[in-house]
């Protein structure tokens, strides 16, 4: 009962940060969840060698991992593209009635841009952003979650923050015309 | 790239407004960017063209893992599904702390085993007292005496009272001040 209720706890903490990493790295809803049922079965198959105040760190590491490992395989495959914010338009339907209407549709398109800007990093810049700003890790987990040194960390943070400004630019301005 | 971006502002001092629009710079170099972009501004400008995308990649909402993917897992691994509490008796609150400080909670309930085992070994209660038959009367007429002298003594007050305090300061002097003002209103 106790291993049941240790996994049931982890689950319920991780599974939308496993979730939306993975989804943010390989691009597609289903292979998403797929990994994440993947680190979830990982997480149960280890439950009783668990440090519970490293687990959090574990699970990244892992769901990296699986990630990396997933884009290798598929690298020279079919990519089945879907982007992260491919409900868009069910959204702005369900905010039609809103009182500003062309507010919700700026922001929605805002939201997306950057979620496609966020998509379109390379990986290694990727994985600190996301885990940064998006999932709220600090270095110093990022660092043992990816295998890199801290001061890497903090680079590839910044030249994340840097391109994405400039991707936003871009699109900004395609936006414009 | 910053030179694209101006002359004056230098890759250290972007890495800094950088820091700033995202909320992770240090008192010292948010102190150099405000002094800085109320001078320039180019440097505001910069500023708040980053802190705007931040503050939108903050508030990107979290996506919801599908609840079919749960029950998917649970049925590989062999287990229930998570539809009631594993422990229903505990609040959930304590359950989540006690797995996510296992050692905390731990050295409570450690300190609670102990404190309830040195309660039951040290602990001694105070010896019943018994008295005599004798002892419990001659109690109850101390405690009648006491009652009366209690007694004389507020009766003796009362009578002071009444016949000294009130006649002599507040009856006579009330009456006095009547009958000035009787005088008065008449003679009027």
């Amino acid at each position: 009962m106790l291993q049941s209720s240790k996994f049931d706890y982890l689950i319920e903490q991780h599974k939308n940060k496993i979730f939306n990493y993975s989804l943010y790295i390989v691009h597609n809803r289903m292979d998403a969840e797929d990994i994440t049922q993947e680190v979830m079965i990982r997480i149960w198959q280890n439950i009783n060698k668990f440090n519970f105040l490293a687990a959090r760190a574990w699970i990244m590491r892992t769901t990296h991992n699986l990630c990396i490992d997933y884009l290798r395989r598929n690298r020279n495959q079919y990519k089945r593209e879907i982007s992260i914010d491919d409900n868009l338009s069910e959204r702005i339907e369900d905010k039609r009635n809103a009182v500003m209407p062309d507010e919700v549709l700026n922001q929605s398109l805002l939201d997306k841009n950057i979620k496609h800007a966020v998509e379109n990093l390379q990986e290694r810049l990727k994985s600190p952003f996301v885990l940064y700003e998006l999932q709220g890790f600090k270095y110093k987990e990022i660092s043992k979650i990816l295998d890199v040194p801290l001061n890497t960390v903090k680079v590839n943070l910044l030249r994340a923050r840097k391109q994405l400004q400039k991707d936003l630019k871009i699109y900004a301005k395609e936006y414009l015309k | 790239m910053q030179k694209n971006i101006s002359n004056k502002i230098d890759e250290k001092l972007l890495d800094k407004i950088i820091a700033v629009a995202y909320s992770d710079a240090g008192l010292y170099d948010r102190i150099i960017v405000w002094v800085k972009s109320k001078n320039n501004p180019e440097i505001k400008g910069l500023l708040d063209e980053y802190k705007l995308t931040a503050s939108s990649v903050h508030s990107l909402d979290e996506k919801k893992l599908p609840e079919v993917n749960l029950k998917s897992v649970y049925h590989k691994i062999g287990q229930r599904e998570k539809s009631e509490p594993a422990i229903p008796f505990i609040p959930s609150f304590i359950h989540s702390f006690n797995f996510s400080k296992p050692l905390v909670s731990s050295a409570a309930i450690g300190l609670i085993i102990i404190a309830i085992v040195s309660v039951s070994l040290f602990y001694t209660p105070p010896p019943e007292q018994k008295y005599t038959k004798a002892e419990i009367e001659l109690a109850q007429q101390q405690l009648g005496e006491s009652l009366a002298i209690v007694n004389k003594v507020f009766h003796q007050t009362s009578i002071k009272i009444d016949e000294e305090v009130i006649t002599r300061y507040v009856s006579k002097p009330l009456n006095k001040g009547l009958n000035l003002i009787n005088d008065y209103l008449i003679g009027g």
